[in-house]
């Protein structure tokens, strides 16, 4: 259905707050979506996405920064899985070699050089999404938890599982 | 097969693990609990280092530094990555399928683009904001697909929603909702084939500053929707199978003569195929006969319908954002959201049945028990403050119309 785009034009003064929360946010916005993606294509969407999410409701947020953290997370487990149902329908039409691994992103290394930042990359989504807030953002466990919308316990046990996945890349 | 294999390392000779062998050596559970800390603390560090390493390669120049306004995005040019994901999805669904399936719309929302507007009567837009989320404030279980925001110039956001709850009926009841500002006004599905309009001001706990005439259910195909308030017309094409059209001048509905206030839904070739009115309400509840049960047990029912809703629909694959389901893409969202509600209403329904309750008739009898769910005559309608008025709206009649009681308890603002 078209129904015409008119927005409201709104407070000159939340338009400036907004235009700057853009500036201050926008550079970690990006950092996270390509730690959960590694995928610069839709790196863009997720984060222009995410941001006219808080846009629109910009006047009734506390906390802009964390529901555009959240809003992030959750666009990118939806591409994630858009990508991961067109990786098999690819793998379905040409009967070649599979091309991916159950999860979303759960090859896109693209780009990633470290091994231990590979191994992250391949975690399925929870477990990335929840080592990237822990160990990137510093997150506690309470805003990782509202982030994935699971239990804070979840995320400890999340945690626990991706470090023993993960020490096996440590140098001994 | 060796089914008989001991897990005992003092048995079978095997190291033990260290969590094993900790269990019965104080010492090596120090040891191991100590190595584990240990090497957490360098994974973490590890990780800290590696991730922000990663992070200074992401690439930042893919979004503009500056805002660049909410309509420069959504008119941006699509990516290379969906061009190439709409590509192979066609070429696949072409090869795989043969063929095209097409799912139904939403009511109302069949509509041509191209459709004419009415000569000389202006437009009064609804913007489609998408579905709900988390920050919507809305509290009641629903899923997202079958959910919008809409946005009437002037007025705070609404959200249509399908909700189940229990009320003190016979089972858990089903609603289409909307609600705004602080407030939601539900109608229950079996009033969904009653055109009806009705002001947002008797249906949403009146929490609001705005008022508006909504019809929910516009039926499919409606091109748009024509109001007229006393001559005073407008249009508009429905979102989600609701239009709202904001009110010029203090009316409400008990006040206003039947005659005055109507809306067509005209079809792309012009035809009107339904009208609402205010008087052309819905037909007394069918579910007339209530259990007596007291306000816990209410709560009991309340709690089991929700938990029902959530757990059938997390079954269904649904991630939630608060209180809101998004289900799995390709799955029939109206067909899956029916089922839970069902389950929902079967679970309900048997713990009444357990506790075997006195029935009665809430037009004619009291409850009896002691703190009851309902107050006599409620829901929907309470005695009206203003003086005698009338509940059934099957014509006009010299008594205003009572004042709708909230369906459902208010949303909170986010």
């Amino acid at each position: 259905m078209l129904v015409p785009i008119v927005e409201p034009d709104p407070p000159p003064q939340l338009e400036h707050r907004f235009t700057d929360f853009y500036r201050t946010e926008r550079a970690e916005a990006v950092r996270l979506a390509w730690l959960l993606t590694h995928d610069s294509a839709i790196c863009d969407d997720i984060v222009q996405d995410a941001f006219t999410q808080v846009y629109q409701r910009f006047d009734r947020l506390d906390r802009p920064g964390a529901y555009l953290r959240v809003a992030i997370v959750n666009r990118a487990r939806e591409l994630g899985r858009s990508a991961g149902r067109e990786h098999r329908r690819l793998r379905l039409v040409s009967a070649g070699t599979p091309l991916l691994v159950d999860g979303p992103h759960a090859n896109a290394t693209e780009g990633v050089t470290d091994d231990l930042a590979v191994a992250v990359a391949r975690l399925p989504f929870p477990q990335r999404t929840a080592v990237v807030l822990r160990y990137w953002a510093d997150l506690p466990i309470d805003e990782i938890a509202a982030a994935l919308d699971v239990r804070p316990g979840s995320v400890r046990s999340m945690l626990s599982r991706a470090a023993s996945t993960l020490r096996k890349e440590l140098p001994r | 097969m060796n089914t008989n294999r001991s897990t005992d390392p003092a048995r079978t000779g095997t190291t033990a693990s260290p969590t094993a062998h900790a269990a019965t050596d104080p010492t090596a559970n120090a040891n191991a609990t100590e190595r584990m800390h240990r090497e957490d603390a360098a994974v973490a560090t590890a990780l800290r280092t590696a991730l922000a390493k990663d992070a200074a390669s992401a690439p930042l120049d893919s979004t503009p530094p500056e805002w660049p306004g909410p309509v420069a995005l959504i008119g941006r040019a699509p990516t290379r990555r969906r061009t190439l994901v709409v590509g192979v999805t066609l070429a696949a669904a072409a090869a795989l399928l043969g063929g095209l399936v097409l799912t139904r719309p939403p009511n109302g929302e069949e509509q041509a683009a191209g459709a004419p507007p009415p000569p000389g009567v202006p437009e009064v837009p609804l913007v489609d904001l998408g579905p709900p989320d988390a920050s919507t404030g809305l509290n009641e279980i629903t899923v997202a697909g079958l959910s919008r925001v809409i946005r009437l110039a002037g007025h705070p956001d609404m959200v249509v929603y399908p909700a189940a709850q229990y009320l003190g009926g016979p089972t858990l009841a089903s609603f289409r909702c909307m609600g705004s500002d602080g407030g939601a006004g539900c109608a229950p599905t079996w009033m969904g084939s009653h055109p009806n309009l009705g002001q947002t001001s008797t249906i949403d706990n009146r929490a609001g500053e705005f008022d508006a005439w909504t019809w929910e259910n516009v039926p499919a195909g409606t091109a748009y929707v024509l109001f007229d308030e006393g001559g005073r017309r407008a249009w508009q094409r429905p979102v989600a199978g609701l239009v709202a059209f904001p009110l010029s001048h203090t009316v409400t509905a008990a006040a206003a003569p039947s005659s005055a206030i109507s809306a067509s839904a005209i079809d792309e070739d012009g035809a009107v195929i339904a009208t609402a009115d205010i008087y052309r309400v819905a037909p007394d509840d069918p579910n007339h006969r209530y259990p007596d049960v007291t306000r816990s047990q209410g709560e009991e029912l309340s709690a089991l319908g929700r938990a029902t809703l959530r757990d059938c629909l997390t079954a269904a694959g649904a991630t939630w954002s608060g209180s809101i389901a998004t289900l799995p893409l390709g799955t029939d969202q109206q067909a899956t959201w029916d089922g839970c509600v069902a389950l929902a209403q079967a679970g309900v329904e048997a713990k009444i049945t357990e506790w075997a309750p006195r029935f009665y008739d809430r037009s004619t009898e009291r409850p009896e028990v002691a703190d009851p769910m309902l107050q006599f005559g409620s829901p929907p309608y309470r005695s009206n403050p203003d003086g005698p008025c009338q509940t059934s709206q099957n014509g006009p009649s010299e008594l205003p119309l009572c004042r709708a009681e909230p369906a459902a308890p208010p949303i909170t603002a986010p």
